[in-house]
This record gives structure tokens, sequence and C-alpha cells, in this order.
């Protein structure tokens, strides 16, 4: 196995040009190692761009946020907890397996792999998050989050590509708060079964401008429930809404899940739902 | 007493907390070469070929053996004595008729083991595919899963005492179903091996509970005499009954044996969960018959056991069950009906309690049903039916000697708060829209030694050194609970020294003498006693020496703070280390001795837990909010240790009633990752309260001990389940209590 | 490929595979077995190591990751054969059993302290959430925790005071 690890940007394009079908890039390597142990995958060729300082780097400006690709978990939760808008990615990025996972495993990473139940998935659709690629010809382009998770595991990166970050239009969430909540076979350190993530805009009386929701681990991509979002508008976040807001999820949920699980995800959206509106009020 | 009943860490944590202590996975020996092994990937089915060339190919490969270059011999994993003739052979190292996935088909061994496991993935293996039975409604169906064997493999009609024939009786029934349990040891099971050629000597180094029956087993599989067969324990990361089977010893005993240098076979983690044992899978029905005012009259269970794809433990399993049902009640008529059949599955086995804690949670839930139906309180059922000290086991007939279960019910219902507790329940659900909680009892018992099961006994060999220190031989296995300290303690007890001042060996074959292995807790209870013999041998070996050494009457002599004394003058003070040089100075003989000890007592040990759970019907997450368990065992020789292993117990009991579950998927695939079988974790857990009850001492056992391995395991499990019957008001007996389990009934609650 | 990094302090340059996991690096290369492996996946944290002071799988990290930085394992914590306040905190409240998962344990506990010298309860079980023991039920092992980080502000702060008394 043959092994690059570029230290610059374009001694990562000059690593990208090597690549093959058969070449995987690591960064934290939480879920890659795994498949390698298993023998699932054989890379011919290891890339691990860890060593690229504009990689680890967390550039949060009035208008955007950019997030380094080999940007952890653990680091993004520490940088936006305190930020109302951005409270649903520290609130996925800290439950994200183990602390152990947390130290290591990125949110470029997560988003790569495209695994259904990835909890930055629902986030990346929430915040219209775009990812920031370079070709193995040195160019740069930005795909936003829809087109890029084409489905289970898979992304669309070409053969010598590589993302090298995500921005977020912070100025399109100014003066939003957020939300992230999971529900997983236990109370720690679990794979989503289902988990949603909100955006809500409320006026000094708590009456909601505007609202966003996201589920994720239902469907094979992350989905929105626009019926609920309208629905939000013009409200308080009082229990009245919970129910109807849970009713709808519900019922999103059970469309679109797979049957073997449909009864206990389409059961649960209730207490989902009101865990995220706990959050969401906590965070007035 | 100045030692026992004084807490202080095991022998060995100092170097485990440094890193420093060697677990089997961490020897290497000169020339050792490491094994992985290739496993059936289809459920049921005959081997047409194995194709090695591939591995074979891949320098540093040393080899390949399977089933077609090996010895058809076969061996019982589960015989740990020479006298069990009635257990069949029915394992080969590498078969070509694999029975379930992940039957072994072939070993490969390599220069490294991310070689070994490289190469593994290139042993191609090609199959002539049969059908198969998945569990116990394809076997009962008739699905053929291993033709030529019934697939009823066993079946048992148990009955003791006369049916009752009184007016006015009340029918209650039950129904349980326990999935497969994995035991997660945080160490896999492993085994070095190492055979010398030239002497024909074979030495296997491995965590395992029975050192001997190992050496039955190894020896007659490789047709090799017992004295050349030497088996030692090595440092253990836990077992809870996963290394009390042997399968990774003769596998590992063969291919050095074959390939001429030291192996080395450490399981994945996946191997540990389904290739090596799992707790078997059970059904079981319950009518019982009560008077109006609580009595347990007559019990007729009737249970089916899901052995796997080899009988393995499973025909002893059942009929001890039976046992179980007289070692905490007062069953006056109990009558059993129970088989085992085979399926594609893991193979069932040995698993903490080894019955117990599944005949606690058939029992317990059908005395919550009981309770239930006859509208008293669930812990005054219990105490209701209790047996009482000086009753005797009804089925053995062996006293239970000072049985304290209704002391264990009476001070936990007080410390637990039980009846304010019910109250403020019943309060917080009238109130609560989302969460309701609930509290539960579980009791359950189970044995401090083998009688009358199998003989038993212990033996000890001790010597005193030149300075005063002691030597202890006693077969002993610690599976990382300080049954080495305990043995320690027991001895310094007896001498009067510091326990610092006694070394004690574990398990080897080639240094310790005979033993039957540290299962059905016995080790406390017989081992400890055998230590108490055996320091008391050496202690009157030191008096008679002291006496013909400084020419004193014996009578008059004593041992007390290290050191032979005599009781008419104070100033006639002779330590240890004197008296041990003086002998082989003046005697030429060396101080020590040898003791054995035959057990013929059996006294009932028992415990009552106590839990409190909230509910959340929204998710169907159970939160454990306070948990106490209260166990009658005697004198606790290290009680810190022992509340240490309660409190795992209850974190064991909590997932087994809650979360931990082994599926078998249609294709035959069994969980086979710690992603997918819930553990419970720092977070999800109360700070467990534990209270010893210790004035119920034994007569036999060291001190007045009694066990506690496993009888904390009993009553785990079915005080969680109580306590979500309780918070939901259900009835519910498939366990585990999933979120999924709790949602799918509250959905079909509101339905009907 | 040819890497360079240091483990417990010391500089440690060596020949090896990219995708060797560091975990067999330390078992293997550089016989500090106090590092266990448990499940090779990331669930059980027996392998547990610091790397630049963070707490990570080192069955989960490979030879290509680790360049430049920094490894301590467990057997960096006594290299003076005295073992530090973390592990004798372990053994004197009686959090140690059969030792398999202890060395993670501690290497995470480690991690908690270097961030989080005043810890309650609740944090130093949720920051052993990727840490099982199957022993216990964790009692002894917070209570370990929770003793050594009351130690080592002492050491700090002189005796304890009324702020930290976590």
């Amino acid at each position: 196995m043959e092994s690059l690890t570029p230290k610059t940007l374009d001694e990562l394009t000059e690593a990208l040009a090597q690549a093959t079908s058969g070449s995987r890039i690591i960064a934290g390597g939480t879920d890659l190692v795994i498949q390698m142990q298993r023998g699932q995958t054989e890379p011919d060729l290891l890339i691990y761009p860890g060593q690229i300082p504009e990689l680890r780097t967390i550039l949060l400006q009035k208008d955007k946020l950019h997030v380094g690709a080999m940007v952890t978990m653990q680091e993004l939760t520490a940088a936006l907890q305190s930020i109302p808008e951005f409270c649903a990615i520290s609130d996925a990025a800290s439950g994200v397996g183990t602390p152990q996972i947390r130290s290591k495993a990125t949110i470029v990473g997560n988003l790569c792999n495209a695994s259904p139940a990835g909890d930055m998935l629902p986030i990346g659709k929430l915040y219209d998050l775009k990812l920031k690629i370079v070709s193995k010809d040195g160019t740069m382009s930005l795909i936003p989050i829809d087109q890029f998770i084409l489905g289970p595991r898979k992304n669309a990166l070409q053969i010598g590509q590589a993302v090298v970050g995500l921005t977020i239009n912070r100025k399109r969430w100014v003066g939003y708060v957020s939300a992230f909540r999971k529900i997983g076979f236990r109370e720690y350190v679990s794979i989503a079964r289902e988990g949603m993530g909100a955006l809500v805009k409320r006026l000094p009386d708590g009456m909601i401008q505007d609202a966003r929701l996201t589920l994720g681990a239902v469907a094979t991509t992350p989905i929105r429930i626009p019926e609920a979002e309208v629905l939000m508008a013009g409200r308080v976040l009082d229990e009245n809404l919970l129910r109807e807001v849970a009713a709808i999820t519900a019922r999103t949920i059970h469309n679109n899940c797979r049957p073997a699980n449909r009864l206990y995800k389409t059961e649960a959206a209730q207490g989902l739902v009101a865990d995220l509106f706990d959050l969401l009020r906590k965070r007035t | 007493m100045k030692t026992v009943g004084s807490s202080r860490p095991i022998h060995d944590a100092w170097a485990k907390a440094a890193g420093y202590t060697k677990y089997t996975g961490d020897i290497r020996l000169p020339g050792m070469v490491y094994l992985c092994l290739v496993r059936s990937t289809i459920p049921h089915g005959r081997v047409k070929a194995v194709h090695p060339e591939k591995a074979l190919a891949l320098p540093g490969v040393c080899g390949v053996l399977h089933c077609f270059n090996t010895t058809q011999r076969t061996f019982n994993r589960y015989r740990s004595r020479f006298s069990q003739d009635e257990l069949p052979n029915e394992e080969r190292a590498f078969t070509d008729y694999v029975r379930f996935v992940g039957d072994r088909v072939a070993v490969v061994a390599a220069e490294s083991q991310a070689l070994a496991e490289k190469a593994a993935r290139l042993v191609e293996v090609e199959y002539e595919e049969l059908p198969y039975s998945i569990g116990f409604d394809d076997t009962l169906e008739g699905q053929n899963c291993l033709p030529g064997e019934e697939p009823v493999r066993d079946e048992v009609i148990l009955e003791n005492g006369t049916f009752p024939q009184d007016n006015g009786m009340i029918e209650v029934d039950s129904f349980t179903e326990l999935p497969r349990l994995h035991h997660a040891a945080m160490e896999p099971n492993a085994c070095v091996a190492d055979y010398d050629p030239y002497q024909q000597q074979l030495t296997l180094y491995s965590p395992n509970q029975a050192v001997h029956g190992i050496r039955v087993v190894v020896a007659n599989y490789l047709e090799m005499p017992f004295h050349k067969v030497r088996v030692v324990k090595a440092a253990m990361g836990g077992s809870f009954g996963a290394k009390q089977e042997w399968f990774v010893e003769p596998v590992a005993a063969l291919a050095a044996k074959m390939l001429g240098r030291p192996v080395k076979l450490v399981y994945s983690r996946a191997e540990a969960m389904t290739g090596a044992i799992v707790r078997g899978a059970v059904k079981a029905c319950v009518r019982g018959l009560f008077t109006p005012e609580g009595k347990i009259k007559s019990l007729d269970m009737d249970l089916i056991l899901d052995a796997g794809a080899y009988v393995g433990n499973s025909s002893d399993y059942i009929r001890t069950l039976y046992s179980k049902l007289f070692r905490c009640y007062y069953v006056p008529h109990a009558r059993y009906h129970a088989r085992v059949i085979s399926s594609n599955t893991p193979v069932a086995g040995a698993y903490r309690g080894w019955s117990a804690p599944e005949e606690a949670l058939i029992l317990e839930r059908h005395l919550d049903a009981a309770a239930h139906k006859l509208g008293m309180d669930r812990v005054e059922l219990r105490r209701r039916n209790v047996l009482l000290p000086g009753d005797i086991d009804l089925r053995t007939g062996v006293p239970l000697e000072e049985i304290r279960i209704r002391e264990a019910l009476d001070r936990g219902r007080e410390l637990f708060r039980w009846n304010q507790l019910k109250q403020e329940d019943a309060d917080f659900n009238a109130s609560n829209e989302r969460y309701r909680r609930g509290t539960g009892v579980g009791c359950g018992g189970h044995g401090s030694t083998y009688f009358p099961r199998h003989d038993d006994f212990g033996e000890g060999w001790i010597t005193m050194n030149e300075d005063g220190t002691i030597q202890l031989k006693i077969t002993t296995h610690d599976h990382g609970c300080g049954t080495v300290t305990m043995l320690k303690m027991v001895v310094a007890e007896v001498l009067d020294i510091p326990d610092s001042d006694v070394y004690l060996a574990e398990g080897d074959t080639a240094n310790t003498p005979i033993d039957f292995g540290c299962f059905a807790s016995r080790t406390t209870f017989v081992l400890g006693r055998t230590a108490v013999e055996t320091a008391g041998a050496l202690k009157t070996v030191l008096l008679e020496r002291a006496a013909a050494i400084f020419h004193q009457p014996m009578e008059q002599l004593y041992v007390e703070g290290g050191a032979v004394r005599n009781r008419e003058n104070p100033n006639l003070v002779w330590p240890y280390a004197e008296v041990a040089r003086q002998s082989m100075l003046q005697l030429k003989r060396n101080v020590s001795a040898q003791a054995q000890f035959n057990n013929v007592t059996n006294p009932g040990v028992t415990g009552a837990h106590f839990a409190h759970v909230e509910v959340d019907t929204w998710t169907g997450y159970t939160r454990i909010l306070d948990y106490l368990a209260v166990q009658d065992i005697g004198q606790a020789i290290n009680p810190a240790m022992c509340e240490a292993q309660i409190q795992g117990a209850a974190q064991m009991g909590c997932g087994a009633a809650l979360r931990e579950e082994m599926v078998v998927q249609k294709n035959g695939q069994c969980t086979s990752s710690l992603s997918q079988y819930h553990l419970f974790l720092a977070p999800d857990l109360p700070d467990i309260q534990v209270e010893l009850i210790t004035d119920g001492r034994s007569t036999e056992g060291p001190f007045g001990a009694k066990s506690i391995g496993e009888v904390c395991y009993v009553p785990a499990a079915p005080a969680v389940c109580g306590a979500v019957n309780d918070a939901l008001g259900s009835q519910l007996g498939a366990l585990p209590f999933t979120p999924d389990c709790v949602l799918k009934y509250l959905a079909r609650e509101r339905e009907t | 490929m040819k890497l360079s990094f240091c483990v417990n302090n010391r500089p440690v340059q060596l020949e090896t595979d990219p995708d060797r996991r560091l975990l067999d690096i330390l078992r293997e290369d550089l016989s500090l077995t106090g590092t266990k492996e448990g499940c090779a996946e990331g669930e059980c944290g027996a392998c547990t190591v610091l790397l630049d002071g963070e707490a990570v799988h080192s069955c989960l990290t490979l030879a290509i990751q680790l360049g430049g930085r920094h490894v301590v394992t467990i057997e960096g914590l006594s290299e003076t054969g005295e073992l530090d306040v973390l592990q004798k905190a372990f053994v004197e409240e009686i959090a140690v059993q059969c030792g398999f998962c202890t060395t993670g344990m501690i290497m995470s506990a480690k991690a908690l302290l270097l961030k989080n010298p005043a810890p309650t309860k609740e944090e130093i079980r949720v920051a052993l959430s990727g840490n099982i023991c199957r022993c216990s039920g964790y009692v002894q092992i917070v209570r370990a925790v929770d003793r050594a980080a009351h130690e080592l502000r002492e050491v700090a702060y002189g005796k304890p005071d009324a702020k930290n008394t976590g």
C-alpha cells in the first residue's frame, strides 16, 4: 500500500493526481479503519491530509462559517456550542460515538461516509451546507449538500477529488436558534435511529417567524418536513404545537422509513420532537 | 479477626493499573506464530473443498490446517472431569460438516496477527448448503437442522412433592422468553500453546476456569498422557462463564503440535460473541397454584432451551435449572417438563449463574403475576414464600443452614423505602403524561459448592520460607474478582500474619493440586475452607517443630503476630523465620504441610434486589433511578470487593433486562459486534447501593463465608423487569424490554 | 513508510506500513502491552491512549496519522516505577477487578482531568462513556477519578479549598 501525507494544499492536489478508484482519503479514520480491518476495503493508496494547516481551522465570521475537513467533532462542539444558530451542530457533534471517537472523527468525514445514520447529514441539510472540493488539477468548487449526498454510502466525489472543508452562509441564519436531537438504542453512545435538527427564528414575544426541520436516519438521505415548517410559522413553541408537529413528523417518518423499524421510529417521534422543543425553548 | 472482613485491593490491582499484568494476548514466545480461524459463513452444510493456496502464497504464512488435513477425532467442550463418560465427543477442531455460522473450518498460521487475518480471508471454502433452523420455531416445525440427530435432543420430566388438593387455590399463568446473551468479558477468549516435540510436552496458557478440566479434554483429544499436558491459568480479563468451556485450547494445542512452533490464538470480539458460547435462548410457561394468602402450593413449569449447534452443557443445564427452584422459595410441589432443541445457531453454554438467573426471571415474573392477580404487595408475597433458617433444599435434602432471604427482603424494603416509593410513584404517574415510574423486586438463590451434584473437594500445599513468608498452592482461577486475595487473607488469618506475606500461585497442572475448577461459585467456600485447613496443618507443624527445637511442651505453644509463643512465659517468642530456619538446620526438615477438604454442605445463599425505574413512554427508554442489592453473604472476607462484584452483577442484570440480546437473522448470522450489543455504560447507571447481610454464616465455609459471584446476578434482571412492568402496568415477559418493546406494547395497549 | 513520532516522551522512529494500527505498533513493535484490544471497532475503549492529549482509540488510529504526534500510553503514567495519582486512586478505591478495561479507563480519565481538573460525578461518567467495564457497576471507577481529581487539585492549589470541592 502506498501512502501520502501532504502538508500543503498544493501537495494535496499532487497526491490526488495519483489516486485511483481504489484510493482512499483518511481523516479521523473512525469508520474507514473498521472497514479496512474487516477486509471490506483494501486501498492501493492512502492519503492523510491531517498535516495541512488550512484543513484544521474553523473560521467563524459574521457572514459565514467555514470548517476545515480535518476539524474534529470535539473541536467543533467547543467552538459552536454557545452560538445559538449553530447549537444544532454542536448538539450533533457532541453526540457522535464516544469521547474517543469525537476526538478524531471529523464532520467532513461523517458527510463523506454518507451513512444514512450519520448525524451530520441532517445537519448539513438543515443549514444548506456546501462542501468545498479540490480537484487534482487544483481547481476548487462548492457543492451543495443535496448534490453531494447521493445515497447510502455514496457521495459525489470523483476520483482525484477531496473535500477540504465546508461552508455555511451564516447571514442566512443570524437570529435563529437551533437544536439537534437523536434517538438511538441507548441514551449514550448510540448510532441514530432517527435524528432531527431544527432552526427557528422567533420574535421577542416568542412567535415563530420561520422554521426549518430536517430528519436523519429515516430515509436513505436526510429529508425536510415542509408541512411542519409551514405550520410552525406564526405559532409559539407550546404543547399544542408540539403535538401537531409530532404528528406530522411521525407521519413523515412512517412514510419514509423501512418497514422493519417503522413502528418504533414512528412511535418515538413524539419523544424526539418533545426533546427538540425543550432544547429550543431553553435557547431563547 | 484481624484480616478477614477488612477491605483491600486485589493482589494484582497495582500491576493491572500500571498496565504491567500480562494477559494471554500479551505473551510472546520465541518463534511463535499467530492463528486466525476460518469460520463457516453458512448456517448448515458440507464442506466440499478448502482452497488454501492464495493464503499460503503470502510471504509469512506458515500453514493452513483444515478439516481435510487434520484429525477426525472429536472432543466435548463442556467436559471438566475425567468421570463424565455420558458426555458425547461432538466437535472436531475443524469440521467438514458445518452446523452454524461461525463453525470452525480451518486455521491460518502466520508470522503476525494482521497477516494471519489477511490470509484467513483468502482461504476459499466450497460448501454444499443444507436447510437450517435459526431457533425454536424452525426446529419445532420440523425444520431438519442436523440430519441424523433428533431435533429435540433431550427431554426431562421431574417432580417433587405431591400435587396439592386444597380447596380455593388460585391459578396463575405466566410466560417468559429469554434471548441469547453474550458474556462480554472484556478480554476475548485466548490461548498460547507450546509443544516440545523432543519431550512430547505440551504447555497451554489461557485464561480459564479449570486447568485440570482442560487437561482431560486436550490429553484425550490428542491422545497424550496427562503428565505431558501442562495447563497454566493466565491472568483473566473476566469470564462470567465464557472461559469455562474449551474450544480455544484444543484447537491451539492441535496447531502447536502439528506446526512444531508455539502458537497464539486470540478471538476477535465477533468470534467471542458468535464462535464461543452464548447463554441459550429459553422459553417457559409456568402455571402456579397459590392460597388466597399468597402461599405457593404448586409450580408447574414447561421449558424449552435452544442448545444451538452442539449440545454442550445443555442437558445438564435444564436439570440444574430445575434444582434452582428450591434455593430461595418453599415450593411444596413442583413439576417440570423441559426440552433441549438444536438449531443452526451459536452454541449455548455456561453463563454467570448457570441457569439460576433464567430460573429467577421465570419465577419472579410468575410471582409478580401472582401478586397482581391476588392484589398483594410484591415484597409481601415473596416474604410469605421464602425459605427460612433451618429449612432444607427440598430437592436434595441438603440443609440450607442460616439462609437470610426474608431478612434481605425486610432490610431492602426499609432501606429502599419501598412503600413510600410506591406512593410517590403513584403520585408522579398521576401527574405526568410522558414518564412513568415503577419499582421492582427480585429474589434469587444459588449454591456455594458442587455438593451434592458432584464430589467436591479441594487440596492445598503450603510451605514456609526461610524468612517466615508463605507459599501456598491451591488450584484457583481468579476471574478478576479477587479470589487469590481472598485465599491469602484466609491463610493470613489462620497464621496471624499480614496477607502480604502469603504468595499464591494460580492453577497450573504441573505445579498445583488437582481441582475441578472455579465454577459453581465454589471458590470462596470450598477452596477457602481448603486454605483454612492447609494453613491449620502448617500451624500444627510449626508448633510441633518449635516444641522439638526449643524443647517446649507442645500444649503451651500458640501462634500470634507471626511468631510461636509460650502461653506460660510471654518472654518466649520465636518468630516464624526462626522456626523455619532452625527446623532446617537442626531437624533437617522443611516447614510444610498439605491438607484436603472434602465438602459435604451447600448452605443457602440468596439476595433480594430492588430497582426504581422511569420509563419514557414517548421514546421507550428506561432509566434506572435507584438500585439496591441486599445479599445474604455470611462472612464477607473482602467486603469492598464483594460490593464491587455485586454492583457489576447489577450492571449485567440491567443489561439483561433492558438491552442485551443476540439476534439470529434469517440467514443465520448472529449479532457479532458490540455496536449492536448494547451494554450499560457509566452514565447509564446510578450509584448502585449494596447492603450485606452477614449474620447468616455458613457452618463449614471459611470463617462462615458463603458464595457471592453468581448469586448476586440472579435477582438483578428480575428486579429491573418487575420495575418496568410496574411502571407500565404491564405483564411483559419477553426480554429484553428495549425501547422497541416498550413502544410496541404501548401502541398495542392504545388500540385495545 | 518511515514514521517519526513520540511515545511517552521518547522519540520513536520506525519503518512500518501506513495502515498499521497504533495498537499493533505499541503492543508488537514497542512491547507496550498495557494497551489492550477488546473489540477492534471503537466500542469498548480498552485500547484508549492519549494522542496529543486527547483520548483516542489506538485500534482506529493508523500509522499514517501519527507523524510528528505525541502518544501517551498507560506505561507513560508510571515510568518511574511508581503509580501516578489516577492509577493509585483506581487501586485504592477498589476500581480494579479483571483489569482488562482498567488501562483504557485510566487513559480516558486522564484525558478528562487534563481538560477539566474539577469534573462533577456526572461529567466523569460521561467522559468514561466510551469505556466498557463488565465487572463493576462503575461506582468505584467514578469514585477513583473523583478522588484523583481532588488530590491533583490539592497538589496544584494546596489544601482543598472551598471553590474546588467538586
